[in-house]
């Protein structure tokens, strides 16, 4: 037997699962070639280094036991356990380019069913609140008068048996809005925006108002008006000084 | 009457593991536990081979027996338990493997490879005994060949293992390993060749 058949044929050798003819003829050679023989002796070494066997330390064996009967966890149905088992071997198995693909199509998805889920609000968006944009509405107490509490007017409608009136004032304008309520017995409620400039005095301006034929003809009415009072005032403005 | 009753002993042996099977997959306790004592060794041996890691192969050890717990209806028979097992070991290696190989594995230093831990004697050295070389030479033979043996590639350490680790046939190997025997025949030489030559200076220091 030469030297390269020995050396293809040795692992069988080693092994025992050589012919025994064969076998003859190898350890001839092994006694005849001295490289051969020391190829010999190392790999029959590390075959035997190679044979010990460990042993699971007994600490271990307890622990692992028990952490195997919990996380069996007995009484589970079959298939929730091979659910779960599929799921953390597919994430676990996963190469990481896939892992951050599959990942970063997390956000996505969620925005687009965010997207879709605004569409039905739960509130609707007319009575949603913006805080931060709500104007300041200031209450007619921070300034040390009241801006306009009574206003006496000429005019009297004796059908009028209560008016309901709010000044909407608007201080660092060139104008000056009131709205009037007017409420006739037992009628409808009109709504009425008078717009003065400033520089006109406010009664007289007010009684132009009242006169004039687009709030006489909306109210119908055939009497002299008496605003005896403004009900409400409030003062709104986003004015930062305010 | 002595070959019949032979017979009749070994086919109780073959019932028997088959009845096994079968209250592994009614999740008898006793048979799992039976199993465990039986196999524990075996798959932990594996693995610390094929890891060069204690705690991994703690871990793994673990991972097996909870997988057999909870697969064992997948299990068809076409193989024994024992192959079985290997496989599922090997599988397990294999993904830990790939992962610590990701995260530059090799580049860092096992700590439970340590003299101390593996569980061989470690002089004392303010005691009175003297020092048993011998053993502290074997330990260092032991922790170069776990070293050589994480330097191979992982095939080839499977099926040194496989064969002379756990003494499996070469049949054996090649039905766990799911490879041709040929290529599982040139495996094993490779590798062997490889730790032959890795290990070369211990081996002369252990003859002197």
């Amino acid at each position: 037997m030469t030297c390269p058949e020995t050396r293809n044929k040795i692992h069988d050798y080693l092994d025992g699962e050589l012919p025994a003819n064969e076998a003859a003829f190898l350890e001839e050679h092994l006694g005849e070639c001295t490289s051969c023989r020391e190829n010999w002796e190392g790999l029959r070494w590390v075959k035997q280094e190679l044979g010990v066997r460990e042993h699971l330390p007994t600490a271990a064996q307890e622990h692992i036991w028990q952490q195997v009967h919990v996380r069996a966890g007995y009484g589970w149905p079959d298939w929730l356990y091979a659910q779960w088992d599929g799921f953390c071997t597919y994430w676990r198995d996963m190469e990481p380019l896939t892992l951050w693909s599959k990942l970063s199509a997390v956000p996505v998805t969620l925005s687009f069913f965010i997207m879709i889920l605004m569409q039905f609000p739960l509130v609707p968006f007319q009575q949603w609140s913006y805080p931060a944009f709500e104007m300041r509405r200031m209450p007619s107490s921070v300034f040390s008068e009241p801006l306009l509490t009574e206003v006496r007017a000429r005019h009297t409608y004796a059908d009028i048996d209560e008016i309901m009136s709010a000044a909407w004032k608007i201080p660092y304008e060139d104008s000056v809005s009131l709205v009037a309520q007017i409420t006739p017995t037992g009628h409808a409620e009109i709504d009425h925006v008078l717009e003065y400039p400033k520089s006109q005095d406010l009664l007289a301006a007010i009684d132009d108002s009242l006169r004039s034929t687009q709030f006489q003809s909306a109210q119908n009415f055939r009497k002299p008006l008496v605003i005896y009072s403004f009900q409400k005032i409030d003062v709104y403005s986003d004015h930062p000084d305010l | 009457m002595g070959e019949l009753t032979g017979s009749v002993g070994s086919r109780i042996g073959l019932h028997e593991a088959e009845d096994l099977i079968v209250r592994l997959r009614e999740h008898d306790e006793q048979a799992f536990a039976e199993v465990f004592q039986l196999y524990k060794d075996l798959v932990y041996t594996l693995s610390v081979k094929l890891l060069s890691d204690k705690t991994e192969a703690m871990d793994i050890t673990q991972e097996v027996f909870l997988t057999l717990f909870r697969k064992i209806h997948c299990f068809r028979g076409e193989c024994s338990l024992k192959t079985w097992l290997y496989r599922v070991t090997l599988n397990q290696a294999a993904n830990r493997n790939r992962w610590w190989r990701r995260r530059f594995r090799n580049q860092t230093e096992s700590l439970s490879l340590k003299l101390k831990e593996d569980g061989h004697c470690v002089p004392d050295p303010a005691g009175n005994e003297p020092w048993p070389d011998r053993e502290v030479y074997a330990a260092e033979i032991h922790k170069a060949l776990q070293v050589a043996l994480n330097e191979l590639p992982f095939d080839q350490r499977a099926a040194v293992v496989l064969r002379d680790v756990q003494g499996l046939s070469y049949e054996e190997v090649a039905e766990v390993v799911g490879a041709e025997i040929g290529t599982v025949k040139s495996r094993i030489a490779r590798g062997r060749e490889r730790l032959k030559d890795r290990l070369k200076p211990y081996r002369e220091g252990a003859a002197l």
